[in-house]
């Protein structure tokens, strides 16, 4: 009886992530319907598993710099980096032959290192340097990304053993090892966001930065510590890519930043900052690729999905941020007075 | 606690979502494949392009559907909206609980897809692909043409063009692009194998697949040799751009501009000679080329040395050297300004 | 005294001194490079990045940023030469006119946003912009158009003066025109109007804008319904130029522009920026780029040479920025 309540309770005082259950509830009934012989399936699921750890992870990178009020532009670029530093380092052991666990770790290793060390520049930038996240991350995007490009000559590198393709492959009770990785890597966030000092600080920051330095946080620590975690967040990333594709290229998930911006959004995510939920991101990252997957099987054109995927973010931030100012706005165009 | 819980319903039901279904549904048993014979409605084929919406893939989609009049089959093309790797990589996935007989692509990144092809070739899925000869999970690899021979091609007509003496340039879509890379080395073999006097001014340009690129280069490489001679395009828009600033130069009898591109994109250039010749290969043949396979392979057959498919220019299939599967045709089209009436894409 | 007034309000001074020197290393790498031929080229291959880079600057001012403008400029140059094959129409200023107004009305959906809703304008125009592609693509039209009407194609043609030496015929093209009205335009606009003050002013700071009584939400609307024509124009532009209307171009292009703006002394925190700025800026991205070949870097170079340009710009800017903002205050809290 006490259970009931309790679920209910929590249900009723985060709506939003409700909301979000609620969403992919039934956009997973509606696809059902609109395609029973593919879409309830557990193939299909699983398939929808398989998509989700790379996009997922990108998004909370995005979300938790966004919680400070800034962004981070450069998720992809430096997920690429981190790939392609497995790759090099694989081809250099000796490629598929370099199977052992020892090697997997370290390699694996090394590219948290470069995705950290992506986010150390991010965060100098943002903190020390005191520039525009927009503007920085938008250039050190356009710098990861030729660093990779010269690194490579611009060719995606092969050469994976079977050791670390298990990552990207392999299934646990059907569940996608990178899936497993995806909520690790949530549950870690959550811990940091809501359980420690640095988490609270995190939000302070993004709330109201004048307060927050007027309160004594270290605002440059803060944020420097910020866009290292969202730089490690990349750097799994990377990993799961490479173990997915079985390949690393410098190329590889363009459209991913502006996906990544819309699932931190839709998940709750306020981009004038001081506001997030890792539920809400891990949830909305699976609702839109349940979304993309709906699509694809219907057979719908991808142009309606890149129209849906904008109209989705504009509705939510409207929704969500709005609704006080666009109710007031909405009654004062009906009774004609001003809003 | 609350966090916690909220945390958990969350990961409940993205769990619940993973793992949810009839535990059977995951066997390898695609049902439609292996060595039956199934009656061609049962069949179901996919064309996975790189890109849906341009010219090019549209005329290859004609191509799939005269196929599936003329079969019977259920054959289909679908692809992104932009030329990027993980997009199609998410196509593929979506279709594999689908359970097509066989998914044909064209990849945009052969080497991103190896993950995902795998995992299509697992669930029984035939995969046939085409523009990407070093591709590891396919079951058969279809190209046009030797990417070698072609390249020598057009250096023939290139080097008959001018005279068999002077400076040329080579534009590339990307130098990732492996396709072009092998046209252009191709072609230079054969300038230093046979046009001992033809020579190229710089490595591949890129024109990043843009036209705009393509033409600013072309400006910079007249300014920079104006006794250039002859310029080869790689990306379809290529000769569009390379044309037009050889028009604006005023240099269209002195400059010989020749690549692949398709007739809709550079013909307007031929009148005035701007364009001297393209070559192309005929994506709707080659569409068809792919599905020919794809039900050679769904009833168990395999594709050889000599296969013939019955269509133009793949009356004999070869095998590249070195790599079981992969095959081309000799299915290269030249078009100039006699010609071009004839195709219309 | 003189010297540090040279250098300029934002950096100008510094910009022309790098750009004249870059041109000056490529002529002496290639001696061919320093001709009318080149100016020409330059000229002409910036003229769309300009346009677009004048809109990005009144945006920028205004403190905010605006990624949509490719997707608008395509939507509205593809549109309009597609409405002109549809009704079998012909011209040469009206398409223009109609470009521009096809792009202010797309820009009133980011004004609706930003200045209705006070929506972050990042996440804004990166929503338009997804919407606005996928619309033209989808219900537009997919195809590549190699022939525009008569009257575009002549334009394109059409020269505002020609010289001829010995390496060729170096043509300014006639679309050089309007764009250098263009400039003078804005820059009028910026300086002379109330209309501009207030952009510079909200751009400093809106609270406090909105309290000395200027009507942010109106200027804003004004700032992303401009935009958005420049971007239209722009786009009709690009397609007249390029002599051909792919509905997949532009798109994927907009750091170069940004880039120039912020390169050009406009700052992002807002309330900084001038016109001449930004035509130094984007001379120096065109120069920079135009010069690849020449010298024979590879082209991935370019993406790495205006990441770091971009973030040299706004580096030196934050670091001057940041000496004057601290207060007392926090010296002491600090310390």
């Amino acid at each position: 009886m006490t259970g009931v309540r309790t679920v209910a309770g929590v249900a009723l005082r985060n709506a939003h992530v409700t909301r979000l259950v609620a969403l992919t509830l039934l956009l997973v009934v509606v696809f059902s319907a609109l395609a029973p012989r593919v879409f309830p399936t557990a193939l299909n699921f699983q398939s929808i598993a398989y998509s989700v750890p790379e996009i997922g992870l990108l998004a909370l990178a995005m979300a938790l710099t966004m919680i400070t009020g800034g962004i981070d532009l450069s998720v992809v670029a430096t997920a690429n980096l981190a790939a392609l530093t497995t790759a090099g380092l694989y081809i250099a052991a000796g490629g598929e032959t370099a199977t052992s666990p020892l090697l997997l770790v370290a390699f694996c290793a090394a590219a948290l290192l470069v995705g950290m060390a992506c986010g150390a520049v991010n965060g100098l930038l943002v903190s020390r340097v005191r520039v525009s996240p927009i503007l920085a991350t938008l250039a050190t995007m356009q710098i990861f990304n030729g660093i990779a490009i010269l690194w490579t000559d611009g060719e995606a590198q092969y050469g994976f053993p079977d050791t670390f393709l298990w990552l990207g492959d392999a299934t646990i009770a059907y569940v996608p090892v990178a899936f497993l990785i995806f909520i690790g890597a949530a549950l870690l966030i959550w811990h940091i966001v809501s359980r420690t000092g640095l988490g609270t600080r995190i939000v302070l920051v993004g709330a109201n930065p004048v307060a927050a330095r007027y309160s004594g946080v270290d605002e440059r620590g803060v944020l420097m510590r910020t866009y290292l975690i969202s730089g490690l967040l990349a750097g799994i990333a990377g990993i799961v890519i490479a173990a997915k594709s079985t390949s690393a290229s410098p190329d590889y998930g363009g459209s991913y930043v502006l996906l990544a911006i819309v699932i931190a959004v839709l998940g709750g995510t306020d981009p004038f900052g001081g506001r997030g939920s890792v539920a809400g991101v891990v949830l909305a990252a699976i609702a839109l690729q349940v979304l993309a997957s709906g699509f694809n099987i219907m057979r719908l054109s991808p142009f309606l999905y890149q129209i849906a995927q904008g109209l989705i973010l504009l509705v939510v931030m409207v929704v969500e941020l709005r609704r006080g100012r666009l109710l007031e706005r909405l009654r004062g165009l009906l009774t004609g007075r001003p809003g | 606690m609350r966090k916690i819980s909220t945390l958990l319903v969350a990961v409940a039901s993205a769990s619940a979502l993973a793992a949810c279904g009839s535990s059977a549904d995951l066997s390898s048993d695609g049902g439609n494949g292996g060595g039956n014979t199934a009656a061609p409605a049962d069949l179901r084929f996919v064309t996975v392009v790189k890109l849906t919406g341009v010219g090019w893939f549209n005329r290859m989609e004609t191509g799939v559907k005269e196929f599936a009049t003329e079969t019977g089959i259920d054959a289909t093309q679908t692809g992104a909206d932009d030329a990027g790797p993980e997009k199609q990589v998410k196509i593929i996935q979506d279709l594999i609980p689908q359970r097509p007989t066989a998914i044909a692509v064209v990849p945009n990144s052969p080497e991103s897809l190896e993950g995902v092809l795998k995992r299509a070739r697992d669930a029984g899925i035939k995969v046939v692909t085409h523009e990407a000869s070093d591709q590891k999970n396919t079951d058969a690899d279809i190209e046009a043409f030797d990417n070698t021979a072609y390249g020598a091609h057009m250096m023939d007509e290139l080097a008959k063009c001018m005279g068999e003496s002077g400076k040329y340039a080579n534009f590339v879509g990307h130098l990732t692009a492996k396709t072009h890379m092998e046209w252009a080395a191709g072609a230079q073999a054969r300038a230093q194998e046979k046009f001992k006097g033809v020579t190229r001014v710089a490595d591949p340009i890129e024109s990043q697949e843009n036209t705009g690129v393509a033409y600013d280069r072309t400006k910079e490489l007249l300014t920079r040799n104006p006794d250039i001679k002859g310029i080869i395009g790689s990306a379809a828009t290529d000769v569009a751009g390379i044309g037009r600033a050889v028009q604006e130069a005023g240099l269209q009898d002195k400059v010989c501009v020749m690549g692949t591109s398709i007739p809709s994109v550079s013909e307007k250039y031929f009148a005035d000679g701007s364009i001297d010749k393209i070559f192309f290969w005929d994506p709707a043949v080659a569409g068809k080329a792919m599905l020919k396979i794809a039900r050679l392979l769904a009833e168990g057959k395999q594709v050889e040395e000599g296969t013939n498919l019955g269509l133009p220019g793949y009356e004999s299939l070869k095998r590249f050297p070195g790599n079981a599967t992969t095959f081309h045709g000799n299915a290269w089209i030249d078009v100039d300004k006699s010609n071009a009436a004839e195709y219309k894409f | 005294m003189r010297l540090s007034r040279l250098r300029g309000e934002n950096n100008e001074g510094l910009l022309a001194g790098l750009i004249i020197l870059l041109v000056l290393m490529m002529g002496v790498v290639e001696p061919g490079f320093l001709g009318p031929a080149t100016l020409t080229n330059v000229v002409r291959s910036l003229l769309v990045d300009l346009t677009f880079a004048l809109g990005m600057l009144v945006v920028i001012i205004s403190g905010g940023i605006d990624v949509s403008f490719t997707a608008i400029a395509i939507f509205s140059g593809y549109g309009v030469i597609v409405l002109m094959n549809d009704l079998g129409a012909d011209g040469t200023v009206w398409p223009f006119a109609l470009a521009a107004l096809a792009g202010a009305v797309l820009g009133g959906l980011n004004a609706a946003m930003v200045a209705g809703l006070r929506l972050p304008t990042l996440i804004v125009t990166l929503g338009t912009q997804g919407i606005v592609r996928g619309a033209l693509i989808a219900f537009v039209g997919s195809q590549y158009l190699s022939n525009l009407p008569t009257g575009l194609e002549s334009l394109a043609r059409s020269d505002l003066f020609a010289v001829t030496t010995g390496g060729g015929t170096a043509r300014m093209t006639l679309l050089a025109l309007p764009v250098a009205v263009l400039c003078v335009l804005v820059a009028l606009l910026l300086r002379s109007t109330m209309l501009g003050r207030s952009i510079y002013a909200i751009g400093g700071d809106v609270e406090s804008a909105r309290r000395v009584g200027i009507r942010v939400g109106r200027v804003q609307t004004f700032v992303y319904l401009f935009a958005g024509a420049l971007a239209g124009f722009g786009g009709l532009m690009h397609v007249t130029l390029s002599r051909q209307a792919n509905p997949y171009d532009l798109v994927g292009s907009e750091l170069d522009v940004i880039a120039a703006v912020v390169i050009g002394g406009a700052s992002i925190f807002g309330g900084r920026g001038s016109v001449l700025g930004t035509v130094l800026g984007v001379t120096l991205i065109a120069v920079i780029n135009n010069s690849l070949v020449l010298l024979g870097v590879p082209s991935a170079w370019q993406r790495l040479a205006v990441g770091l340009l971009v973030l040299l710009g706004v580096g030196l800017q934050a670091l001057g920025q940041g000496r004057r903002k601290s207060p007392p205050i926090l010296a002491e809290v600090r310390s």
